[in-house]
């Protein structure tokens, strides 16, 4: 266990920016690190001490009083996304933000759920895959940076991968459950979640479901920020049944309708959201001294996105529909050859979009136009990983290589294309290759260094591809994409320098990645925009190259036995070719949580620090921003009756009402002021 | 149980075999008429049925229209007559006729003649259209003539057309001399994405005569009269003799479309702040 350092380390990665929203994590001070490391175990099998280069954020046991006793089920998957140092989140509104990782996004990174594909059904990046899933439907978030998260699909960025939670077969039949409520003064709004999850010798079965209802809310000026309301329901059932000693099914169900979802950030709200999840799987292990595991899945998701201006003062009123299916299978086997760990993975899916537009004038006919036109994506690919221990190093070395079909499968769509003249012949075929290689190396009882060199490559996506007159509300331009674009590429290094002694563990991470045929738009002149109001048109384009470096770290000091203190600091700087700073990039950051708990006791502080940002990328139209300091507070008290574990949490969300707003957030709009919150929750 | 189906399988292979021998002989199967609107038929007591198609109704502008001609008994195409057309417009105090282009076989459409004319306003009150149709070079020399009233639409009549400088054929006195400017769409209705445009410009020289303009410079830029937008790479018309420019005009979006027009005679501007309108 000398190298897995990180595994105790995870809990701790906390940023207070989350709980201004509510009530994640009283986490966990006495066991937690037991906690984790029990879990991993369970997870890696014969791989235990071997997974640095993956971060996983457990979001933590909610069937039982056993350990936690906080509830992170009344918190969105992303905002505990955003604890992690590389993370951080993109917001046009008070639901849905985007995930970015070390400062990418969108088509950079892979956002998967349990290995599946999805694809967003919004042109406008206002669905996040992250939006479809609860965190009560969730084991942990893997996240990995750069082209090590290769392994759920080409990525220059890192992938985040949620991880569903499988219900536990048990020699003893069991019921167990857990229900609560939250509510939030500064949106009048609710958050409910419940689970029952039973349990026998061959069959688990947990079912789990969320509400979430939200007003608009008020900034640190106790202004209303309209349009910033939303509401969400989520069903989930999710089972295990064993075939035999070593082999199971294993299935899942998912149900997501969010509906009049507000964007104060956009000149658009969304009328609905919807994903329909599902997937089949089947896992054998130990097939063989060298064939460790075996998991076939295949899967399928429905996305339906509807946005529209309906709520708002128009001239011209606009509808604009999405929708996204994507059908795929995973295979994924692990091996032990020798003193080689290996895994693979091989993956096929098919990925259909369609976006419209119509607008209704007040008189006179409709205006109609495919702003996705019908794009099918055919793809398949393969992952290997090697790691080799060497005493006590490990050399992990990976390899993806990905090949992708796409297709405009209407007429109306190569007619657009035809508009803009490109000469192109309805399909195109590529090729992607991802490379990386980490030397993990011990230094000393209690240190540990980390050497990554990669290769990364990525695909367009359909909007840089194949997107008509997309209009982007940040820089005012309407965006339309180029079919004969390139792949992005980048080449990539990254050092980790990890401590842990005693009570005491810090984790440093530098990356550096520099960036050939960098996608981005550029304004072309001579197309006239069709947005109202639309500043002009940009065309996607590969740029020679860009660059992006940053820093990652995050720290947790045992006080003493009651008081644990943690920290996340980021910061991360780029430059486009000619000089020009890389858009949406995060000045420091810097988050602080001190935790106090006794018996079933427990209290926090929290405290974010953001730098202003002064020199913005004006032609993405990224404002310039203040550095603000936000405080937040929480208590939490368990109360056990016989078998049922009543949690009773009360916290202040932005204490002192600071009217602040951090720089990737869009449009100026300030985050929630001052807010209190009062929850409860049974747990049986 | 067993015969009855048999009977109804010999049944069925019968209908299937005559149907596939009614297709190949019936000359009707190799006549292109999708997409067409019948605007006239004529059945002659000389076993001869004449239909004049267009591609919409008939409406002041351009008209691409169409010839068919066919035996009443047997339905066999006539493809070699000579067609002669003739739109007249009887008024109250005179009549006057319009440019027109006089069929001839039809490459785009097999079976048909095809032929245009440029009705120069809408039927209305002031008065009403007629064609005249004579066809010739028929077995045994005959020659037969009719004609048919035709009612011409205004499309201007929807709301941004209201602006006079929307039309769908523009009339300019130019050196005492009366032009038409028309637009034609020669893939028969516009649609999302790149669509061949011409420009069709006639003077009248007296009220029955009517001359093709060549040698005019002309240059289009489309435009969403409810957006405010245009599309890119739009192709100007080239003249192509006979009166008939060429050019390619994109539509990026269904809705309403204006083509506005820079016409120059020999240098000099003859036609602007003009556009063409048509809504899809």
């Amino acid at each position: 266990m000398i190298i897995s350092p990180r595994h105790s380390l995870v809990p701790g990665k906390i940023k207070s920016k989350v709980m201004r929203y509510s009530y994640i994590i009283l986490i966990i001070l006495i066991s937690a690190a037991r906690v984790v490391a029990q879990t991993a175990e369970q997870e890696q099998g014969y791989l235990k001490t071997m997974h640095l280069d993956e971060i996983q954020i457990y979001v933590g046991k909610d069937t039982a009083a056993d350990h936690a006793i906080h509830d992170q089920q009344f918190v969105a998957v992303e905002q505990i996304l955003e604890k992690n140092s590389s993370i951080n989140l993109v917001r046009r509104g008070n639901f849905a933000m985007e995930p970015m990782i070390n400062g990418m996004s969108g088509g950079q990174i892979n956002l998967t759920i349990d290995g599946m594909k999805l694809f967003g059904a919004c042109t406008d990046r206002m669905d996040p895959v992250s939006a479809y899933v609860e965190t009560v439907n969730m084991e942990k978030l893997e996240v990995t940076t750069g082209a090590e998260g290769s392994k759920h699909g080409s990525t220059v960025g890192g992938s985040v991968n949620l991880r569903l939670k499988q219900p536990e077969m048990r020699v003893n039949k069991s019921l167990k459950g857990a229900a609560g409520l939250n509510y939030q003064s500064i949106s009048q709004g609710y958050n409910a979640f419940y689970n029952l999850d039973y349990s026998s010798n061959n069959l688990g079965l947990r079912y789990s479901g969320v509400y979430r209802h939200h007003g608009i809310y008020k900034d640190g000026h106790h202004q209303e920020v309209n349009f910033s309301q939303y509401e969400k329901m989520n069903h989930a059932l999710n089972g295990n049944y064993r075939l035999a000693e070593d082999k199971k099914l294993i299935f899942g169900f998912i149900w997501d309708d969010a509906w009049d979802i507000g964007y104060p950030a956009l000149p658009m709200d969304v009328a609905f959201a919807k994903a329909r999840i599902y997937k089949l799987g089947f896992e054998q292990e130990n097939l063989s001294e060298q064939w460790k595991k075996l998991n076939i899945m295949a899967y399928g998701n429905n996305i339906t996105h509807e946005m529209d201006d309906s709520q708002r003062d128009v001239i011209i009123r606009m509808d604009m529909p999405g929708w996204s299916n994507t059908y795929g299978l995973n295979m994924d086997t692990d091996w032990k050859l020798g003193s080689h760990f290996l895994k693979a993975r091989t993956e096929f899916f098919r990925n259909d979009v369609r976006a419209e537009m119509t607008m209704y004038p007040n008189e006179g006919v409709s205006m109609f136009m495919l702003t996705w036109p019908d794009a099918v994506r055919t793809a398949g690919g393969l992952f290997l990983q090697d790691r080799i221990p060497f005493g006590r190093w490990i050399w992990s070395n990976s390899l993806r290589v990905d090949v992708a079909h796409n297709e405009i499968k209407s007429k109306i769509g190569m007619a657009q294309l035809e508009v803009l003249d490109y000469e192109y012949d309805g399909s195109d075929v590529r090729t992607a290759l991802n490379f990386s290689s980490t030397l993990m190396v011990p230094a000393g009882q209690y240190w540990q260094a980390e050497f990554t060199g990669a290769y990364a490559e990525r695909f367009p996506t359909v909007t840089e591809q194949f997107g008509f007159f997309l209009f982007n509300s940040q820089d005012g331009y309407d965006y339309v994409g180029d079919p004969s674009l390139d792949n992005e590429k980048a080449w990539q290094f990254t050092s980790g320098l990890y401590l842990k002694k005693d009570g005491f563990q810090v984790n440093f991470k530098a990356f550096g990645y520099y960036f050939k045929g960098y996608i981005v738009g550029r304004v072309d002149e001579t197309i006239d925009a069709m947005t109202l109001g639309a500043r002009g048109v940009k065309v996607y384009e590969n740029l020679s190259h860009a660059w992006v470096t940053g820093l990652n770290s995050d720290w947790t000091v045992k006080v003493t036995d009651n008081i644990v203190y943690n920290g996340v600091a980021e910061y991360t700087l780029g430059e486009l070719k000619g000089g020009d700073k890389l858009p949406m990039l995060v000045p420091l950051g810097l988050t602080n949580v001190l935790m106090y708990k006794y018996k079933t006791f427990g209290a926090e502080v929290g405290y974010e620090f953001v730098d202003g940002r002064d020199q913005e990328n004006k032609w993405s139209g990224e404002m310039p921003s203040d550095d603000y300091h936000v405080f937040n507070a929480k208590v939490v008290y368990q109360q056990l009756l016989g078998e049922y574990a009543i949690k009773w949490q009360l916290g202040i969300d932005n204490i002192f009402d600071v009217a602040y707003r951090h720089p990737l957030d869009w449009g100026g709009i300030l985050r929630p002021g001052r807010s209190v919150n009062i929850g409860v929750s049974c747990h049986f | 149980m067993k015969i009855l189906f048999k009977q109804l399988f010999l049944i069925a292979f019968t209908i299937v075999l005559f149907s596939a021998c009614s297709e190949d002989d019936d000359p009707k199967i190799t006549v292109d008429i999708s997409d067409l609107e019948l605007l006239h038929e004529e059945v002659t007591d000389t076993d001869l049925i004449v239909q004049v198609y267009s591609n919409e109704q008939a409406f002041s502008g351009y008209n691409q229209l169409y010839f068919l001609l066919k035996k009443a008994s047997d339905n066999m195409l006539i493809e070699n007559a000579t067609i002669t057309i003739m739109p007249m417009m009887d008024m109250t105090e005179h009549s006057h006729s319009a440019p027109t282009i006089q069929p001839y076989v039809s490459e785009e459409r097999r079976g048909l003649q095809q032929g245009a004319v440029i009705f120069t306003m809408p039927s209305g009150d002031m008065g009403k259209w007629t064609l005249s149709v004579k066809v010739a070079g028929l077995e045994n020399g005959q020659e037969i003539a009719f004609d048919f009233e035709v009612p011409v639409i205004s499309k201007e009549a929807t709301y941004q057309a209201q602006d006079v400088k929307y039309q769908t054929l523009f009339k300019k006195v130019i050196n005492n001399q009366r032009y038409f400017f028309a637009y034609h769409l020669p893939e028969g209705k516009p649609a999302i994405g790149v669509n061949d445009f011409e420009v069709y410009v006639y003077k009248q020289l007296d009220m029955m005569t009517y001359e093709a303009v060549d040698g005019l410079t002309i240059s289009i830029e489309p435009e969403m009269p409810s957006m405010g937008h245009g599309s890119p790479n739009n192709v100007d018309p080239i003249g192509k003799g006979n009166g008939r420019y060429a050019g390619s005009v994109n539509f990026s979006m269904s809705g309403d479309w204006a083509i506005w027009l820079t016409i120059a005679q020999g240098g000099e501007v003859v036609l602007t702040d003009a556009a063409f309108y048509l809504e899809f």
